[in-house]
């Protein structure tokens, strides 16, 4: 396991550079492997067929829902169903979704290290993730489970009949995985970061994943030890959540939110800093007020923790607490209205292309700032009064989660593909498919909006029939949106066989990944990278502002770092 | 652990205590990185003993007389005392092993560690002592928990004959274990309660000493494992930072019983007066 | 190996190779001296009614737990040798503890929740 070569002369071209992908292909050396951009490959396979079975759950779903009565599964079948969805997509495909593959994947390449701080810990934390994932799938193929993802108590504890153990335990490794990948990047953007790469040079799509990495750290041992708690609970009956036996159910809900809050924003702030780098890069100008967009990832981080309580407006706690959610859930739009306006600031007098990534992060801007602005109606006590349970808060929380964070991913991953495959996609399927999502997305999700208002309440497979026609729109729309998913799931493994060879720089983009090969080698970089450059130094008129089109690649861009012979970095400036 | 190398590449040095993985720059920066690594995952714990303290402090706040006497009840003072006195002189020792370690006196890391090891040993027979009491009288939370407060009368109903019980009486604990078939109607009203307040705070009780229990116990097993490669002079060990990295787990553990201790088993009535009003 | 002096502040070893800076052995006496002492006074403090002296209620518990982070304090700046380290682990080592008493927020719902005489909705 130790021929990799440790050094190569950049400039012999003779022979192809073994890169991380080919200088091995033994299944040993993928499964023990303590390189992260395998580790990210690895997680995203796992997530992509996490995404896979939530995905196959939301069209059944959907397909029940398309008549007012239940005929197509019984209602213990259908509860059974949106649970599998919920707790697959949250806890096995969301939370890793964008920072244990892209994050994985970028983290060091964008700060010039040669790997995370911690190889082993990282490779630890996805066989954690495939431990818990199995207990997933056994716990659905024993007959899945009926709680809701929300796993609230009494009923999981007392009076479920589901898998609700191995359920828990699923999600209870998947929080390790999170944790043990959150210390990781810590530790790795404090201590691994190349020199002259000051807090102030770092990407934001950095900054996004060290506040993901806090939330990580800081919230999930709470809701492990609440699973735990739930665990005992249902086999011994301590009665701790238990009304019955004086226990506080309530209790179990802050516990949870706690943690699951928070979550919500390890989903989206990775996808912000996914967003931010696409942005950037396709309007071939610097990110308009990076310190605020830095530092608004850490206020969304921490503002995040102190908002839990309003998901629990109706559940009797405190009113004076209620007042104070509500208040603190209305600075969160704060912080993210920062980003969403500098998006829309950096956006404005560029130079503007719309390449299949970029439509995927426009996209998110528009789904994001209706799923964040509804945020709002709901933060509203008296309105969340009427709307809480309801279809309304579905659709909030899709277009966030769905209309955000997957499409954040989407773009990343389409913005990241040629760096991390060496191929190039077909372009013109990418655009249709990321139109395709965003028009199937707003027409599964806006009607919901619609009829949760109206008054059609969540997780039910019965409803009077004047809300079947939203239904049968919604249905309409999650087809073509499947559609849409499917697609690139089609292009993207075509391009590994028939792609085009990807140039190291494909969009013209002045990150310190784009500095390194497509596929990088194994060890990220030829020599350790010196950056005397700010983040996105993109000239706007100037040579890498002329480029036009992702085929046309230009190798000589490649960047030889304190080498002899190398041309400056791209987006150097000048006289600085 | 010190010599975590990236695709299982050799380290760059022949002496442990300069070697450092491929992926480093420089030793310090390694060093660093492992103690920065440690504390981050220490903080994780922090939160995860912190979300228990606070279900604790939670049913102290709604139960606060009720919570306190059956701790002064029911937990042992002197035994918790024993307790911290043994888990503050093994985190002594281990600060020596670690000290030992950074000066490369290897008999001395040994001999420490092994105190510490037996240090964390006396601590599980002490708590296994007061485990086992608990066992004794029922009062494991679950199925076989039976709990009547001090003196109380009970009316217990054992195959369909009415007896009067005094808790204490050992026949009650007796009927539980062999599982007959029997019901405990209270003749105070507050017995039923008082059971219940008793089951949770024993819940909390067995959940928050039971994990320090499982992480004293990982700590011997980690000591152990570390004494071993040591013995068969594994490249792995032969630096101190393993050591340091365990010295700071266990000092954790430590702290953890240090909050434990006053919260569980120090509680006095003087908090009852206050939360009553 | 004993000759080290232990009673100087902050001893370096000078090998060759290797200089590794070490907490002096009467460091670790006179903190775990200390620990002693406060353990005594945290059970001292349990026999004691302290609100009957100064009149705050539930003092002791309070005093007790004071005790506990004093004692927590000299572990972690001694014994975890966080007062010699870098500030980035001043910091981590802060994070969590400054961090948990958000946690404890969720109490400020017990306290309050009983404050109004409407009925929960």
């Amino acid at each position: 396991m130790s021929d990799i070569p440790v050094h190569h002369d950049p400039h012999s071209h003779d022979q192809p550079e073994p890169n991380y992908l080919n200088w091995s292909h033994t299944v040993k050396d993928w499964l023990l492997t303590g390189d992260h951009k395998r580790i990210g490959m690895l997680y995203l396979i796992s997530v992509t067929i996490f995404f896979i079975v939530g995905g196959v759950a939301a069209m059944f779903i959907r397909v029940e829902l398309l008549t007012p009565k239940a005929d197509l599964f019984s209602l213990e079948t259908y509860n059974r169903i949106f649970s599998a969805h919920g707790i697959v997509m949250i806890f096995f495909f969301l939370i890793p979704s964008i920072p244990a593959t892209l994050g994985n994947f970028l983290i060091p390449l964008m700060i010039g290290a040669k790997d995370l701080a911690f190889p082993r810990l990282n490779l630890l934390s996805w066989y954690i993730y495939v431990i818990g994932g199995t207990f997933a799938v056994l716990a659905l193929v024993f007959g899945g489970v009926d709680t809701g993802w929300t796993f609230y108590t009494p009923y999981s504890s007392m009076f479920s009949n589901g898998n609700v153990v191995l359920t828990i335990f699923a999600a209870f490794f998947a929080g390790f995985s999170s944790i043990f990948t959150g210390i990781n990047f810590i530790v790795t953007i404090h201590k691994m970061r190349a020199p002259g790469m000051t807090w102030f040079r770092l990407p934001l799509f950095v900054w996004a994943h060290y506040a993901t990495s806090l939330i990580m750290v800081l919230g999930t041992p709470v809701v492990a030890i609440t699973l735990l708690l739930l665990v005992a609970e249902r086999s011994l009956h301590l009665g701790i959540f238990n009304p019955n036996n004086g226990g506080d159910p309530v209790l179990f809900q802050h516990m949870f939110w706690f943690y699951s809050h928070p979550a919500v924003y390890i989903m989206i702030l990775p996808g912000m800093g996914v967003i931010s780098e696409i942005i950037a890069c396709f309007s071939r100008k610097r990110i308009f007020g990076y310190s605020f967009v830095a530092f608004s990832s850490l206020a969304i981080a921490l503002l995040g923790f102190f908002v839990w309580g309003h998901h629990m407006f109706t559940t009797g706690q405190s009113m004076y607490l209620g007042m104070v959610f509500s208040i603190l859930s209305f600075m969160v739009a704060v912080p993210s209205a920062i980003k969403v306006f500098n998006w829309a600031s950096t956006l404005h007098k560029g130079r503007v292309s719309f390449h299949s990534p970029m439509l995927y992060a426009l996209g998110f801007m528009g789904l994001f700032l209706i799923g964040g602005l509804t945020g709002l109606f709901l933060s509203t006590m008296g309105v969340d009064i009427h709307l809480q349970d309801t279809y309304f808060v579905v659709a909030h929380f899709h277009y966030v989660m769905v209309g955000g964070a997957i499409m954040a991913f989407l773009g990343g991953v389409h913005f990241w593909w040629p760096k991390m495959t060496g191929r190039m996609y077909n372009e013109n399927m990418a655009k249709v498919a990321a139109v395709m999502i965003f028009v199937g997305f707003n027409a599964t999700f806006f009607p919901q909006f619609i009829v949760g208002y109206l008054g059609m309440p969540r997780r039910y497979a019965v409803y009077p029939e004047e809300f079947q026609f939203w239904h049968i729109l919604s249905t309409m729309g999650a087809t073509l949106l499947g559609l849409g998913y499917a697609m690139p799931g089609v292009y993207l493994v075509a391009s590994l066989f028939n792609g085009k060879k990807a140039p190291a720089n494909p969009w013209g983009a002045v990150g310190l990944e784009w500095h390194a090969d497509s596929p990088p080698s194994p060890h990220n970089f030829h020599e350790t990278p010196i950056v005397t450059w700010e983040a996105y130094e993109y000239d706007i008129d100037g040579e890498a502002g002329m480029y036009d089109g992702p085929l046309e690649g230009n190798e000589e861009k490649r960047t030889n770092f304190g080498g002899e012979s190398g041309t400056e970095p791209a987006g150097h400036p000048a006289g600085d | 652990m010190s010599v975590e190398t990236l695709h299982g590449e050799p380290v760059q040095s022949d002496d442990p205590h300069q070697a450092f993985a491929v992926h480093y720059k420089e030793r310090k920066q390694q060093d660093e990185s492992y103690i920065v690594g440690m504390w981050t995952f220490l903080v994780t714990e922090i939160m995860f003993f912190g979300a228990l303290f606070l279900a604790y402090i939670v049913f102290r706040n709604i139960w606060p007389g009720e919570l306190s006497e059956i701790s002064r009840e029911h937990l042992n003072v002197k035994l918790g005392f024993i307790n911290t006195l043994i888990l503050l002189t093994s985190s002594l020792t281990m600060a020596m092993a670690v000290q030992s370690a950074q000066r490369k006196i290897e008999g001395r890391v040994y001999f420490f560690m092994f105190a510490t090891i037996a240090l964390a040993l006396c601590f599980m027979g002490v708590k296994f002592v007061e485990y086992s009491k608990k066992y004794n009288e029922n009062h494991v939370p679950g199925p076989l928990f039976h709990y009547v407060a001090e003196g109380a009368e009970t009316k217990a109903t054992v195959a369909g004959v009415e007896v009067v019980k005094t808790e204490g009486s050992t026949e009650v604990a007796h009927e539980a274990e062999h599982g007959r078939k029997f019901s405990l109607e209270p003749v105070k009203g507050s017995a039923t309660s008082s059971a219940q307040h008793a089951e949770i705070f024993f819940s909390l009780y067995f959940i928050m000493t039971g994990l320090h229990g499982i992480h004293v116990i990982l700590g011997v097993l980690v000591m152990l494992i570390i004494i071993v490669m040591m013995w068969f002079k594994s490249p792995l060990v032969a630096d101190f930072m393993p050591i340091e990295m365990t010295g700071l787990y266990w000092h954790f553990v430590d702290i953890v019983w240090i909050f434990l201790y006053p919260a569980l088993y120090l509680a006095h009535p003087d908090l009852q007066k206050f939360l009553h009003g | 190996m004993a000759k080290h002096s232990e009673h100087s502040e902050a001893v370096v070893s000078h090998e060759e190779h290797h200089e590794h800076h070490y907490t002096p052995t009467s460091h670790f006496l006179v903190v775990f001296g200390f620990l002693m002492i406060m353990l005594f006074a945290t059970v001292g403090a349990a026999f004691v009614d302290l609100s009957k002296v100064v009149p705050i209620p539930g003092l002791n518990i309070i005093v007790m737990l004071l005790i506990a982070t004093v004692k927590a304090s000299a572990v972690v700046l001694v014994f975890m040798e966080v007062r010699k380290g870098t500030r980035l682990v001043w910091m981590w080592a802060a994070v969590g503890f400054v961090w948990l008493p958000t946690m404890l927020g969720i109490l400020g719902d017990y306290f309050t929740r009983n404050w109004t005489t409407a009925r929960p909705w």
